[in-house]
């Protein structure tokens, strides 16, 4: 019974035969380790190189491919290609106004039959040489096109590259774009005096596109409009060239506005609603309970804002909805317009919703004069320039306010024009000024100088007013830098829900 | 009956330890079940061992006494009571090493899979050496592949051995590639293949106007560009052209598709840019591969008409000027030295090693 024990508790013996197994078997292991990382350092080594080359690698003969050959001169751009056997594809040229979202209206093309091709476009952008593209396929020019001198009038300040559209997503091939660059128009600002704005890649400017599509492919023009599906509220919402409703993430309470197209990217309205009823403020910028505006498809406020493309539909609606941290009996409800036949305006009024029926008035604060150096108000029979009103009324530090008695033409709208008394882009004001800079501590618009108006519905018996300012903003006892101006202006409406304020902000003439 | 049993577990009273053995294929297999039934019954059977079980003499075998679990551990056979063991043999008497049949898994008509630990071990060694040596014939073929594949990434970029990873490697590329459409346009073109270490911050300059021989003298108009150092080494590829605009020169100077065109005025009377022209570059392709210390300035090209000697006193010393211009990489540690170099004076504690030798002259 003990060797039986003995034997069932027998232990696994340690051979030669497994000592040579084990052998075998770790000198496999070291091998395939240093192979590996062979084979890791020369990946390495082939990538780091690969990024140099000019070598198309064709993976997939069914795939249309292309690589950038380096570039040698700044003008000449190339391209090896591998266009794949099946329908035929064609190479094209666009040039005219474009976009992020937009394709070239005017477009010159060229049939690619299958195999490898060198693409090598010649463009030359200059106010002195002239304009002129050049399309050359295997050493052939094949396409020229030489836009007309007011293309780019005056030349451009700053060019950059833009990518494929991004839209909805399909299942159609996307075409393979090899190169697309859109310029920046230079301002006629004098020859002494320097410009650096910045607008966004979504603006529409002058630029081309060069690609390779399918033949029966056509685009339609890019929307006006920015706040389709596809579209993030980043770069704002509204019109792309013209004013769009943007989240200030700095004052939640305000309703800014942008207008990229004017070459910044700061606010250029900034107004700030109070809603009332029956003499009682129940919202305003000191509402402690408020919480943000949230943007909605409709008035109920269901859906955040998602627009559906139609290319037939030229106007767009959007709701701001007000949020509470606790209950609140009033919600107000903004609604905003965009019309593409008015491109340089915005419509504002309370959206017609069960929500806003208590409120018995509304008043709107348009501020920013300060960054904007509004100096001069045209209300129609009344004329406001505020460095003169500062002469005969002496400014104190919190401004003073100046009623406006505007009238309107019959039962017509009544319109009110305000704008800076500079005629270059404020960043040269501020620049051009004497050391020490007066302009210190004055935060000035940095795109090009704006002019503004209001347009309200005499229904809504507008009252206005304007706060003029000659204070310096950050130094006691120190007058606003070149004279007073208008810091904000002021109006008190019915709130009617019927009728719309349109706002407007357009490009001032610069002369230098 | 008993002469079954004895033949099968010799020891008399208690059974549990017997030793398996093969069984007689005339004594049926119920009758073993049987009998170890019986044995178990009556408290005497702990275990027993049924050699040679094929799976239709465990079906009628578990038909007669039900098994519940069979074991192997380590050779050590447990004995579990109200079981069956059941240890097939191989052919050779070899003991299996381990394994399990569990009765909850048999089938309906009781058959059982008993796989050895043994063979698994045997399975699983085969295996690896199987995947090892495949993988190893794999690799081996995909790293040939990659090597001569890099040889010819070489050959296009220019050989460099990067042995020093803290350098600056450089190396002229052969030919560059200038598609013939492009190259009626442009008159000279250099290529460079670098390698930058990590962490390498430098400024790229590019001026055109009066040269030296020797340094980094340049009077006239120049642009520079500051580069962000990265946390890894890296490749890139510097394109240097000549063309003509006008009546002024116009150089293209690129490091990784970044970079521009810059008029550098004439360099003689003539609008063309002759073979006389002198030109250094830190790196030719006859050469092969220079590297520099990080804190070196890199002249990458220095072309000047020496038709246009001019001699200047700049900062008490005699300089001879040419109308010609400069491409040059400094380390960011140099910048200051590299503008007061620039202008013909020189900084404290100057060590002409600061400044690369431009060895190569087409």
């Amino acid at each position: 019974m003990n060797n039986l024990d003995e034997r069932n508790h027998r232990k696994w013996k340690f051979s030669l035969r497994h000592l040579l197994t084990l052998t075998a078997l770790a000198a496999l292991f070291i091998a395939v380790a240093i192979a590996y990382r062979k084979n890791e350092s020369l990946n390495q080594s082939r990538a780091a190189l690969l990024s140099l080359s000019s070598r198309l690698d064709v993976t997939d003969e069914d795939k249309l491919t292309h690589v950038a050959l380096p570039k040698v001169a700044n003008d000449f751009q190339t391209w090896d290609v591998h266009v794949p056997p099946g329908p035929a594809l064609e190479l094209r040229l666009g040039i005219g106004d474009v976009s992020e979202a937009g394709i070239p209206s005017q477009v010159e093309r060229v049939g690619l039959p299958a195999g490898r091709h060198r693409v090598t476009l010649h463009s030359v952008v200059s106010p002195d040489s002239g304009n002129r593209f050049v399309v050359y396929v295997d050493a052939k020019q094949v396409i020229e096109k030489v836009p007309a001198r007011d293309w780019l009038p005056g030349g451009w300040s700053s060019s950059s590259g833009l990518s494929w559209p991004q839209g909805p997503t399909t299942n159609e091939q996307t075409p393979l774009q090899l190169a697309g660059q859109r310029y920046t128009l230079r301002p006629d600002i004098g020859k002494n005096n320097y410009f650096n704005g910045s607008d966004d890649s979504l603006v529409t400017s002058p630029g081309y596109r060069v690609w390779i599509d399918q033949p029966d492919r056509s685009y339609e023009p890019a929307s006006p409009f920015l706040g389709f599906e596809h579209h993030t509220t980043y770069h704002g919402i509204g019109l792309r060239d013209g004013l769009r409703y943007k989240m200030s993430t700095t004052a939640p309470y305000e309703l800014t506005l942008t207008r990229p197209k004017s070459r910044g990217r700061d606010p250029v309205l900034r107004i700030i609603p109070e809603f009332i009823v029956d003499g009682k403020s129940v919202l305003s910028s000191q509402t402690p309970s408020f919480s943000s505006w949230q943007l909605r498809n409709d008035a109920v406020g269901k859906d955040a804002l998602r627009w559906t493309k139609e290319s037939s539909q030229t106007v767009y609606n959007a709701f701001l909805h007000a949020t509470f941290k606790s209950d609140e009996d009033v919600k107000p409800v903004i609604e905003l317009k965009w019309d593409a036949d008015k491109p340089s305006e915005v419509g504002l009024r309370l959206a017609q919703t069960p929500a806003n029926e208590r409120i018995t008035r509304l008043r709107l604060r348009i501020v920013g004069g300060t960054k904007h150096l509004w100096r001069k108000i045209d209300a129609g029979k009344q004329k406001l320039d505020s460095k003169k009103e500062s002469d005969e009324k002496p400014a104190d530090s919190s401004g003073m306010t100046i009623s406006l008695d505007p009238v309107g033409e019959g039962d017509g709208d009544i319109q009110i024009n305000w704008q800076t008394d500079q005629s270059l882009p404020l960043q040269v004001v501020q620049r051009n000024r004497v050391k020490p800079n007066p302009y210190s501590g004055v935060s000035l618009y940095q795109g090009l100088p704006l002019k503004f108006a209001a347009r309200i519905p005499k229904s809504l018996a507008p009252s206005i007013s304007v706060t003029r300012i000659n204070q310096h903003p950050t130094l006691p006892d120190t007058p606003f830098p070149g004279g007073a101006v208008f810091g904000e202006i002021q109006m008190e409406l019915k709130a009617e829900q019927d009728d719309w304020i349109w706002l407007q902000a357009q490009d001032l003439k610069i002369t230098p | 009956m008993g002469r079954v049993l004895r033949r099968v577990c010799p020891a008399a009273d208690r059974w549990g330890d017997a030793e398996s053995a093969p069984s007689d294929p005339n004594v049926p297999i119920q009758d073993v079940a049987g009998a170890v039934k019986e044995l178990i019954q009556t408290g005497k059977e702990r275990h027993c061992d049924l050699s040679e079980a094929g799976r239709n003499t465990i079906r009628r075998a578990h038909a007669v006494q039900p098994v519940t679990e069979s074991k192997w551990d380590g050779g050590r056979k447990k004995a579990c009571p109200r079981e069956i063991a059941l240890q097939p043999l191989s052919k050779s008497n070899t003991d299996f090493s381990r394994g399990v049949c569990s009765p909850q898994r048999l089938p309906p008509d009781g058959s059982c899979t008993i796989v050895s630990m043994k063979t698994i071990i045997r399975l699983v060694t085969g295996l690896l050496f199987l995947t090892g040596i495949l993988f190893l014939v794999w690799l081996t073929r995909e790293n040939s592949r990659l090597a001569y594949d890099l040889s010819r990434l070489e050959a296009e970029l220019g050989r460099m051995s990067v042995k020093e990873i803290d350098q600056v490697h450089i190396v002229a590329i052969k030919e560059p590639r200038v598609p013939s459409e492009v190259a009626s346009h442009v008159q000279r073109v250099w290529q460079y293949r670098l390698y930058l270490p990590a962490g390498y911050d430098y400024v790229r300059m590019r001026g055109g106007g009066r040269v030296a021989e020797d340094g980094v003298y340049l009077k006239g108009g120049f642009s520079s560009g500051w580069s962000s150092p990265k946390p890894e080494a890296t490749h890139a590829l510097v394109s240097i052209s000549l063309s003509i605009d006008g009546d002024r020169t116009k150089s293209f100077f690129s490091i990784n598709e970044s970079g521009g065109t810059g008029s550098w005025g004439p360099f003689g009377p003539e609008p063309i840019i002759s073979d006389d022209l002198v030109v250094q570059t830190l790196s030719n392709a006859s050469q092969g591969s220079r590297s520099f210390d990080q804190d070196t300035i890199l002249p990458l090209l220095k072309v000047y008409d020496p038709k246009t000697a001019d001699k200047k006193t700049i900062a008490g010393s005699e300089i001879t000027t040419y109308a010609g211009g400069l491409i040059l990489l400094c380390p960011k540690s140099r910048k200051s030295e590299l503008d007061e170099l620039r202008q013909g004076r020189v900084p404290n504690g100057f060590d002409p090693s600061w400044i690369a030798k431009g060895q190569s002259h087409e």
